[in-house]
């Protein structure tokens, strides 16, 4: 199954939290890579389970969290077995992370330009007052105005759409092959959620990075994804090229997805005008044991063996993978 | 920030000038006064000459009257004479306050080296034995009382061992620094050991919360060494709250330092406001508890200014709010 020229492999990864009524598996054997310079979306609700396992590639599990099947392919290195020490000196070099909340991911009480600056001191052993000077050249790169002057301020003096450029100019000081940005616009208004999309599109292509970009909203997705893919219950349930996927959505929670986001101009299949379609019950409690589809109980097609054992992941078209008894082949 | 101390300075001053009315105030309420005491330890002294008195010591003219006059005089560092002692106020208090002063800032130096070092250990290895035992630790030190303390310390290493001394602390210059340590030990040990388990019980809590934050994880993504996310990103954070607890006990410190001078015949404050109200000494009794009030004033004003130095937030509203 390993293909050459991927920057980053995932396989099996398996993800559980012990808790008191039983273990949680929070993902659940999930498979996907991402080639260089390549931009890889992961959709799904809350809870689907695709933070926590951006987070358990990175290392940064919260407790009593823990991997526990397969492994992460960097640079020739298994991300799941190398030390902590290794996999320390990897994060904020060679991948970085986007947190959601810009406020929330900066330190009040530390200036943006020692924050910004920081990982050039940690990796790169670069003196504070140096990396300071660095820092002010990545924010005038991520479009912060008056950089020399931002660079002394702290977090509450910026607004919500610099603070997440900071946070980005941050993530890219040490120039990472590979960023996961974890809903990076969620917290902003729409106005500027547009404008950090394609500040992160163009410094991606500037930098030759690779990209993981995790996101609820499809819509978002579909501006800067090369392949999607679509989690549920910790699951990977379809994953395609971007524009195959939201041409031919085959599995039924990709096309109830799909379904809820508003586009100007297309009424949504089979509800009536003027209203947004969404999905009918909740994620599945993923405590208890599971047998079958974990998107069953909440699926239109849903029949008998949907319930009976688990669909596989299966090729339904060139690159069109789907984990779905009733999709076409 | 200069703009935010100078503010609270100022604040602080005006809290001392009520509370020096207050003060006054409430001593003028006391039964008696130190004529009536006069007259009653001399018999050839008749009520004629208590009255010429009062009108000679000022005694007879309206509370604020009497007040601003001895407001005028403070302020130009003349606080009287002591009745009781017959010696000026100041020179009196001058030594002693300086006994204080050592024993009040050592066992707060104690206290927090203890307690915040405990606390910090504590939340960076959580559930462990050695936090279970620091929890023990510092629940007896929040519920033992400070004079019980005192007699227990004093039973063993006064009676039993016999490695300090109980009491006796010398006066004047001519002792030795060493002697005058060895006497410091207990009243230190005493007061640090009573206010150690509440600071390692909020630094713990403060600590725990804060590396909980968003900002440890990003500061994790970025590859920071833990030595690095606990000293850089946590400890300045967790601080903020421990300096507020920590200067709400001050008072309750300088409370428990006055135990603690009683305890090991300390000549210190404590005894001094004893000595005064005891004897009916206005002008005593004034000084000694308005440096009672200065105290906590000193150590309230001490932690707005940590408070701000901590976190930018407070001293950019401030001087933002000035200007």
């Amino acid at each position: 199954m390993t293909s050459v020229g991927m920057l980053l492999e995932v396989q099996g990864l398996e993800v559980t939290f012990p808790t008191t009524r039983g273990l949680l598996k929070a993902v659940d054997g999930v498979s996907y890579s991402i080639a260089a310079g390549q931009t890889l979306g992961v959709v799904g609700e809350s809870g689907c389970g695709k933070s926590v396992a951006a987070l358990a590639i990175l290392g940064l599990l919260p407790p009593p969290g823990a991997v526990t099947a397969g492994q992460v392919l960097f640079a020739g290195a298994d991300l799941v077995r190398l030390d902590p020490g290794a996999l320390r000196r990897l994060r904020g070099d060679r991948l970085a992370m986007i947190f959601q909340d810009p406020l929330a991911a900066l330190n009040p009480v530390v200036p943006i330009g020692d924050q910004v600056g920081e990982t050039l001191v940690i990796h790169h052993q670069v003196a504070p007052s140096l990396a300071r000077k660095e820092a002010a050249a990545l924010l005038r790169r991520v479009g912060i105005s008056d950089p020399d002057r931002r660079i002394a301020e702290y977090p509450h003096q910026l607004s919500g759409g610099m603070r997440q450029r900071a946070v980005i100019a941050m993530a890219l000081a040490c120039r990472p092959a590979l960023l996961f940005a974890d809903e990076p616009t969620t917290a902003l208004d729409v106005t500027v959620q547009a404008q950090i999309l394609d500040l992160l599109d163009g410094l991606r292509a500037d930098t030759g990075m690779a990209m993981q970009f995790i996101s609820h909203n499809l819509a978002v997705v579909s501006r800067l994804a090369d392949e999607v893919v679509v989690m549920y219950a910790g699951r990977i349930v379809e994953k395609a090229p971007t524009n195959e996927l939201f041409r031919h959505p085959a599995h039924p929670y990709t096309q109830a997805l799909i379904d809820t986001v508003p586009v100007k101009g297309r009424r949504p299949r089979g509800s009536p005008p003027m209203k947004l379609p969404s999905i009918p019950g909740q994620v599945a409690d993923m405590r208890t044991v599971r047998t079958g589809c974990g998107f069953a109980a909440r699926c239109p097609q849903a029949a008998y063996d949907c319930r009976a054992a688990e669909p596989p992941l299966r090729e339904s078209g060139k690159n069109h993978w789907v984990a779905c008894f009733r999709a076409a082949t | 920030m200069t703009r935010f101390a100078v503010t609270r300075a100022i604040e602080g001053l005006i809290v001392l000038l009520l509370m020096s009315f207050v003060v006054y105030g409430l001593i003028g309420l006391m039964p008696g006064d130190p004529i009536d005491l006069m007259i009653a330890s001399n018999p050839k002294l008749t009520t004629a000459d208590g009255q010429r008195l009062r009108a000679l010591y000022g005694l007879d003219r309206p509370i604020l009257e009497r007040y601003l006059n001895w407001l005028t005089a403070a302020v130009q560092g003349d606080f009287g004479y002591s009745r009781a002692f017959a010696r000026p106020v100041l020179e009196l208090v001058g030594p002693r306050l300086v006994n204080t002063l050592v024993l009040l800032i050592t066992a707060l130096a104690v206290a927090l080296i203890v307690g915040l070092g405990a606390g910090l250990y504590a939340a960076l290895h959580p559930r462990s034995w050695i936090d279970d035992l620091i929890g023990y630790l510092s629940f007896i030190s929040i519920s033992t009382p400070t004079f019980w303390l005192a007699l227990l310390l004093i039973m063993l290493f006064a009676v039993v061992l016999g490695v300090l001394p109980a009491s006796g602390m010398p006066v004047g210059a001519d002792t030795g620094l060493a002697e005058r340590l060895r006497h410091l030990i207990l009243p230190v040990a005493t007061l640090s050991l009573a206010s150690a388990g509440g600071y390692t019980r909020y630094m713990r809590a403060a600590m725990i919360e804060t590396l909980g934050q968003d900002f440890i994880r990003t500061a994790r993504s970025k590859g920071a060494s833990e030595m690095r996310i606990v000293l850089r990103h946590g400890l300045r954070n967790a601080l903020i709250p421990v300096i507020t607890v920590i200067a709400l006990d001050f008072g309750a410190l300088f409370s428990g330092a006055l135990i603690t001078e009683t305890m090991f015949a300390y000549p210190g404050m404590g005894k001094a406001i004893y000595d005064a109200i005891m004897a009916n000494d206005f002008n005593l009794a004034l000084v000694t508890l308005l440096f009672a009030t200065l105290t906590t004033l000193a150590g309230n004003f001490a932690a707005d200014l940590g408070y701000a130095w901590l976190d930018p937030r407070i001293s950019l509203a401030a001087g933002r709010a000035g200007t």
